[in-house]
C-alpha cells in the first residue's frame, strides 16, 4: 500500500500549488498545499490522505497539538476526535479533539477536565479476600517508560467515525489541581516522580488506545499479582483522600480496547498516513479505519505481509519481533503509533544535535538525508524489508513543522530495541490485529 | 540476606558491630555492583523461582529469577561476584529503585532531567555517572537493562546483556 510516486512541491514556492497525485490502485491520494504561508520554513505544508472513506472510517491529524494558545511542543503525535456519552444517553455528550491515537497501549484515557460535564458512573470493585482487595472504587496508575497517568475507572459510551462501544471501562486521568484522589506513594515510584497529570505534560486530551491486545492487563491483574512490578489497579474503599489498596480487578472491569467493543468492525484497525517531504510538514493528514477484512476497505492488500510479535508471554521477547539493520540485530522491535520516532542504534550517524539532553541518548544529526533499508523477521520467521529515512533532527526542529517521517533517535549503545514510531507510518498502511478477536489468523500482528 | 560477620574471618568486635548494623539499615535486595549473595534479595522480594546460575562466557556468569506471570530478571555477575548488569522482562514496570540498588539515585535523577520533556516515551536510555538503563515498553511487555560501565568485563558486548 505505499505510493510509488510521492512528489512533493518545494516548500519555498510562492505561490499557492496544489498537487494531486492518486496511487495504489485509486483507493487513495496524496494532496500538497504548498503556501508561502508564515514567513517561510514547512509550516504551511499541509499533506494528506484522503482515502479510505466510509462510516468505519474517521480522520487524523499530525498537528501543533490541542489549540489552547500555547505551544505543547508537540511533534509526530497522531490525534483522532472522539465523542463520550454518559452511558445510555444520546444527549448526554461531549466531543473531544486532541486525543493521541496509540498502538502502543491499549484503552481509552481522558484527562478528567475534557469530561466535567458529563456523570459518568464510577467502576467499584468487590471485595476480594484471596487478593486482599476491599471493596471500593477501581483507580489505576497506568505507567510509561518514563511517568505515569493516575485516576480512577469509569463507565462511558464511546462513538467514534460511525461506531460505538457502550459502556466502556474509561481511565478519567487526575488533572484536578490539586488532584482529586492522592496517589499512592507506589505510583508516585512507577511514573518516576512525576505524573502527567495535565494537557500539556501529556501533550493531549486523553489517549485512544487501540494496541495488539484486548486488555490493558489481563490475568496477573484480575488476581492482584503485581510480584513484577509497580501496581497497576488499586481499591479504594473511602472518598477521595482515603487510602487506596493494590486490587485483584476482573478482566471485563478492566480499561480495554474501545475497537474490541464495536458490533463489527472489532477485530483490528489500520493507519493510513501520507508520505512526507524530507523537512516534514505542518499538518499530515490520514485516516484511521476500523475492521480488517470486515468491509470492503479494510482488506489487506496482496503485497503485504503480516508480522506477527511474540506471543508467549514466558518468553523474554514476548510481544516483540525482531529488526536488522545496518549490521545490528534487535531483538525487542514493535511497531507503534505513540513513540514520534524511530529509535536505534548506529554509531555511524552523527548524534552532535542541539536538540539532544545531556543525559539521554537524543536525536540522529547527519548531513543529509540518509536512506537505509532494514529486515524485519517476525516470531514465525516471516521476513521483509523496510526502507526508512534518518534525516538532521537540528534541521527538522528548525522548522516550524510537525511531522517528520525523518526523525530519529539513539536508543543506546548495545540496544535490543528498534522502535518503528510515526515516521514508520508515513506513506504506508499499518494493520493492527486485536489478538483474541475473530480474525484469521488469530493473534497479536502487524501487516504492512 | 542470611550472611553475617559469623560466617566470615574473625573480624575484631567494633567492626561486627558495623556490619551489623549496616545490614539492618539496608533492605535485603540486589545491588547493581554489589555482591552475588544480594541476588537472593530479589528473590524474595519478587516471590519468584531462582535457577542455577549458567555459565554465559569465561568472564559472565547469569543468574536468572522467573516469576509466575512469566516475567524474569537476569542478573550477570562477574567471575569475582560482583554484579555488573541486570536485564529485565516483565508484565509490569518494574521496580528500577529496587534492582538498581545504590544507584538508584543515578537513575532517579536522569529520569527526572528526561521528564522535562513532555509526552510520553516507550523507549528511554538514560545514562549517570557510571549508570547506563535502556527501557522499554510495548503494551505491557516491559524489557531493558542496566550496568555499570566500569565494571562491565572485556570483551562482552553490550547488546547481549539481555
Amino acid at each position: 500500500m505505499r505510493c510509488a510516486d510521492r512528489r512533493i512541491v518545494a516548500p519555498a514556492a510562492a505561490a499557492l500549488a496544489v498537487l494531486l497525485t492518486s496511487c495504489g490502485g485509486g483507493n487513495s491520494s496524496v494532496t500538497t498545499i504548498t503556501g508561502s504561508g508564515n514567513g517561510g520554513g514547512n509550516g504551511a505544508t499541509v499533506v494528506s490522505v484522503d482515502a479510505p472513506i466510509g462510516p468505519n472510517t474517521t480522520e487524523i491529524v499530525v498537528d501543533a497539538g490541542p489549540a489552547s494558545g500555547f505551544s505543547l511542543g508537540a511533534a509526530n503525535i497522531p490525534y483522532v476526535t472522539v465523542t463520550v456519552c454518559t452511558p445510555g444517553s444520546a444527549t448526554d455528550c461531549v466531543t473531544i479533539d486532541h486525543v493521541f491515537l496509540d498502538t502502543g497501549s491499549v484503552g481509552l484515557r481522558l484527562l478528567k477536565s475534557t469530561v466535567a460535564t458529563l456523570v459518568l458512573a464510577p467502576i467499584t470493585l468487590p471485595a476480594d479476600a484471596a487478593s486482599g482487595t476491599p471493596a471500593g472504587r477501581a483507580l489505576e496508575c497506568y505507567p510509561f517508560v518514563l511517568g505515569a497517568v493516575w485516576g480512577p475507572l469509569a463507565s462511558a459510551d464511546l462513538r467514534i467515525a460511525g461506531e460505538a462501544a457502550s459502556s466502556l471501562p474509561v481511565q478519567i486521568i487526575d488533572d484536578a489541581v490539586p488532584m482529586s484522589d492522592a496517589p499512592p506513594a507506589n505510583c508516585i515510584a512507577a511514573a518516576n516522580g512525576g505524573l502527567q497529570n495535565s494537557m500539556s505534560s501529556l501533550q493531549a486530551k486523553g489517549i485512544l488506545g487501540i494496541g495488539m491486545v484486548s486488555y490493558d492487563c489481563g490475568l496477573a491483574c484480575s488476581k492482584g499479582d503485581y510480584a513484577s512490578g509497580y501496581t497497576l489497579y488499586y481499591s479504594c474503599p473511602g472518598a477521595s483522600g482515603a487510602p487506596c489498596s493494590p486490587a485483584a480487578i476482573p478482566s471485563a472491569l478492566q480499561v480495554q480496547n474501545p475497537v474490541a467493543h464495536f458490533a463489527v468492525n472489532n477485530n483490528g484497525t489500520i493507519i493510513t498516513l501520507p508520505a512526507l517531504p524530507d523537512l516534514g510538514a505542518g499538518l499530515a493528514k490520514g485516516r484511521l479505519v476500523f475492521g480488517i477484512g470486515t468491509q470492503s476497505n479494510n482488506q489487506i492488500p496482496l503485497g503485504a505481509t503480516m508480522y506477527f510479535v511474540d506471543p508467549n508471554p514466558a518468553n523474554p521477547g514476548y510481544l516483540y519481533f525482531t529488526t536488522t539493520s545496518g549490521g545490528a540485530t534487535y531483538v525487542d522491535s514493535y511497531v507503534d503509533s505513540g513513540s514520534n520516532a524511530l529509535f536505534f542504534d548506529d554509531a555511524s550517524v552523527p548524534k552532535a544535535c542541539q536538540s539532544s539532553t545531556a543525559s539521554s541518548g537524543g536525536w540522529y544529526c547527519p548531513p543529509v538525508v540518509l536512506r537505509r533499508t532494514a529486515t524485519v523477521t517476525d516470531a514465525f520467521g516471516a521476513t521483509g524489508s523496510v526502507d526508512y529515512s534518518v534525516a538532521n533532527a537540528d534541521a527538522l526542529f528548525s522548522t516550524s513543522g510537525v511531522a517528520f517521517a525523518g526523525l530519529a533517535g539513539s536508543a543506546g549503545q548495545g540496544a535490543n530495541a528498534y522502535v518503528w514510531g510515526l515516521p514508520f507510518f508515513y506513506g504506508r498502511s499499518v494493520f493492527t490485529s486485536i489478538w483474541g478477536q475473530a480474525l484469521s489468523p488469530n493473534g497479536p500482528w502487524n501487516a504492512f | 540476606m542470611t550472611s553475617t560477620a559469623a560466617s566470615r574471618p574473625r573480624p575484631f568486635a567494633a567492626t561486627v558491630l558495623v556490619a551489623t548494623l549496616s545490614l539492618a539499615a539496608l533492605p535485603a535486595r540486589a545491588v547493581l555492583g554489589g555482591d552475588v549473595s544480594t541476588i537472593a534479595g530479589d528473590q524474595v522480594r519478587m516471590q519468584g523461582t531462582r535457577h542455577p546460575a549458567a555459565v554465559s562466557s569465561a568472564q559472565v556468569r547469569t543468574h536468572e529469577i522467573t516469576l509466575a506471570d512469566g516475567s524474569s530478571i537476569r542478573e550477570f555477575v562477574t567471575p569475582g561476584g560482583i554484579v555488573f548488569a541486570v536485564a529485565w522482562n516483565t508484565r509490569f514496570k518494574p521496580d528500577l529503585a529496587a534492582l538498581l540498588g545504590a544507584h538508584a539515585a543515578s537513575y532517579a535523577a536522569a529520569a527526572s532531567e528526561a521528564m522535562r520533556a513532555p509526552g510520553i516515551r516507550r523507549h528511554a536510555e538514560l545514562r549517570r555517572d557510571d549508570l547506563v538503563v535502556h527501557s522499554t515498553a510495548h503494551l505491557n511487555s516491559y524489557v531493558g537493562k542496566a550496568w555499570l560501565q566500569s565494571l562491565v568485563p572485556q570483551g562482552v558486548p553490550l547488546d547481549a546483556l539481555r
